[in-house]
């Protein structure tokens, strides 16, 4: 089933298309890893997703359910993690998972069970401070906890590492990996490792628009060349068969030619490199590749 | 329902934590009990100025109805003051610290918010007001022998007034975004309908009118009947902003 | 004219309930360490010298 779908949605702000004619689709139990630089409109969509900001022109449908701007029911099968998500500052964790599980339609005797299991999750099991004492990424574990407490069929996480060290950032992302057992997961980022550790989908978003879609179940993206270490003498005779590129060094690379025939050439001149491999493409060169 | 109960709780506990609930209780425990305080201590600050001027006067004797009188005005300059600072932002708060996106991301209905808010914070004045305006009554009826006019209905029109500045309170929350502007917008309100009781011939559909309408109930000078309409444009009025409040917060961007 | 006793039925709860208030904002401001606005001389001088208001600016400005 599609938990998200998008469909021609367009956002603009003081007459700058910030979301230009948007679709997407997103299924059950994917990690869907949204790309795009600052500004490109990632927390723009989200938001209008979540029914707090009015898109200029599209739909959006949440589990087959409108979004309507202000008070949508589709929220009910939403959690949210803000970018920098923000808490009473007196209360505990528990006394805060517990405001949020009565605002939802939650069953009470479920709630408590809940409560333990989410905090069990996000490692806060135990953690008898005010939520005022907390770091910044006991502030992202907390907000997975509150975001999922309705069993929601889908979190989107808005920059859920950009704030992170690199031990909360692992420690984060393998939160959002385990968790895909029971919901679907959309994240933005605009760091493409967090994408390539636990995706399955990951769209980049550019001007507006996905302008590509990556399946990284899949992951050869195809060959970028092949990369070849040579003597100055070889690269003299060889290069004036085929064209390439220096990368650093006495490393080049060579593009537009298949390794059989490259194999065959290398044969005819005697060239025998000391060091020869195939470069494959990685979601950075698309990402690039795309952008540009 | 369960939600509005939820976070009435939520804001009853709040208010304690940030010791707001405190602050105005005490307020309003100290203008209970300084208001017949300061008409009975007043011919004994008189006769001590007429005693070193050397003048001779008559110093007239307190009453009751200045004990009310002096209720009144401090409600006016001390108590609607700290009210409005203690909890004019208590929707605004939210919304700049944006701890209610969280709340309403996962299906909290806005207009619960509002509600909830709403009913909490005239819950407050109303125990708050009417156990100063007890105060004050306890008091006055020690140490005055005399009776006052229409005391309950004096009493209410300026609980009534209160609700119409709370009304205020929220329909600047939903409009702007910050404490600031809801405080000076009512601000602005307030100077509006002051110079309009001015105008004689529209005086009784301006709720500014009440604060004026319950010392002259106190002293007798007017009746029951003539509080009809300015209670009946007050309580429509804020009936009103209430709804409209809810309706503007519903459409408000909150990201 | 009042007696000694009427004043005090008046004084002592006039001071009690400004004690409390006053008490209950200078505990917070001397064990609070980071401040948003001034710092906790200033605090604690606004306190003692504006009676209600004082303790009602510090909840507002710092415990909101």
């Amino acid at each position: 089933m599609d938990i998200l779908k998008i469909e021609n949605l367009s956002k603009s702000f003081n007459d700058k298309n910030v979301i230009d004619n948007l679709s997407l689709i997103v299924r059950e139990n994917e990690i869907y890893g949204f790309i795009g630089s600052n500004g490109s409109g990632k927390t723009t969509t989200m938001n209008m997703i979540l029914g707090q900001l009015e898109p200029n022109g599209g739909d959006i449908y949440v589990c087959g359910e409108k979004v309507n701007f202000g008070n949508t029911e589709t929220n009910k099968y939403i959690g949210y993690l803000p970018d920098v998500p923000e808490f009473y500052n007196y209360m505990t964790a528990p006394q805060y998972l517990r405001l949020c599980a009565k605002l939802t339609d939650l069953k009470k005797n479920e709630r408590e069970s809940r409560i333990d299991y989410l905090l069990s999750i996000v490692g806060l099991s135990g953690e008898r401070s005010k939520i005022k004492a907390y770091s910044r990424g006991m502030k992202q574990r907390l907000g997975v906890a509150q975001a999922l407490i309705h069993q929601p069929e889908l979190l989107i996480c808005d920059e859920p590492t950009s704030a992170l060290d690199p031990k909360g950032r692992m420690e984060l992302l393998k939160i959002l990996k385990d968790i895909t057992a029971e919901t679907t997961v959309i994240f933005s980022t605009h760091v493409l490792t967090d994408v390539e550790r636990i995706s399955d989908y990951a769209g980049i978003l550019y001007e507006g628009n996905i302008v590509k879609e990556i399946d990284l179940s899949k992951t050869d993206f195809g060959d970028k060349g092949i990369d070849l270490k040579l003597d100055s003498n070889e690269y003299k005779s060889l290069s004036e068969r085929i064209e390439l590129s220096h990368l650093q060094g006495d490393n080049y690379r060579a593009v537009d030619i298949s390794l059989r025939d490259l194999y065959q050439l290398l044969y005819t001149l005697d060239i025998q490199p000391s060091q020869l491999e195939l470069s494959k493409k990685s979601l950075e060169d698309i990402y690039l590749e795309v952008t540009r | 329902m369960n939600q509005i109960m939820t976070l009435l709780n939520k804001e009853l506990v709040e208010s304690l934590k940030t010791f707001k609930l405190l602050a105005i209780i005490i307020t309003f425990l100290i203008i209970g009990v300084l208001s017949p305080f300061i008409v009975l201590i007043m011919p004994d600050i008189l006769e001590s100025a007429v005693v070193d001027s050397g003048i001779e006067m008559v110093i007239p004797e307190p009453t009751a109805d200045q004990s009310y009188m002096q209720f009144f005005s401090h409600i006016n300059q001390l108590g609607f003051i700290v009210f409005l600072l203690l909890f004019g932002g208590i929707l605004t708060n939210e919304i700049s610290r944006r701890t209610l996106i969280n709340l309403l991301t996962k299906g909290l209905k806005r207009h619960n918010v509002v509600l909830s808010k709403v009913l909490f914070i005239l819950i407050i004045w109303t125990v708050i007001y009417f156990m100063s305006a007890m105060i004050t009554y306890l008091y006055t009826v020690y140490f005055f022998d005399e009776t006052v006019h229409h005391l309950p209905a004096a009493l209410s029109t300026t609980w009534l007034y209160g609700i119409f500045l709370i009304s205020l309170i929220f329909l600047f929350s939903a409009a702007f975004k910050n404490f600031i502007a809801v405080i000076f917008s009512i601000i602005g309100v307030v100077v509006v309908m002051m110079i309009l009781t001015v105008f004689p011939s529209i005086e009784m559909f301006v709720p500014q009118h009440l604060l004026s309408l319950n010392m002259e109930l106190i002293i007798g000078e007017k009746d029951l009947s003539d509080t009809l309409t300015p209670v009946a444009v007050t309580l429509s009025a804020s009936i009103l902003v209430f709804i409209l409040s809810i309706f503007i917060f519903n459409k408000k961007t909150l990201v | 004219m009042l007696s000694e006793s009427d004043w005090i039925i008046f004084l002592i709860p006039l001071i009690l309930l400004q004690v409390i208030l006053m008490i209950t904002a200078l505990v917070l401001i001397i064990r609070q360490t980071h401040f948003k606005y001034f710092n906790k001389i200033i605090w604690i001088v606004i306190v003692l010298l504006l009676n209600i208001i004082g303790p009602v600016l510090y909840f507002i400005l710092e415990r909101r």
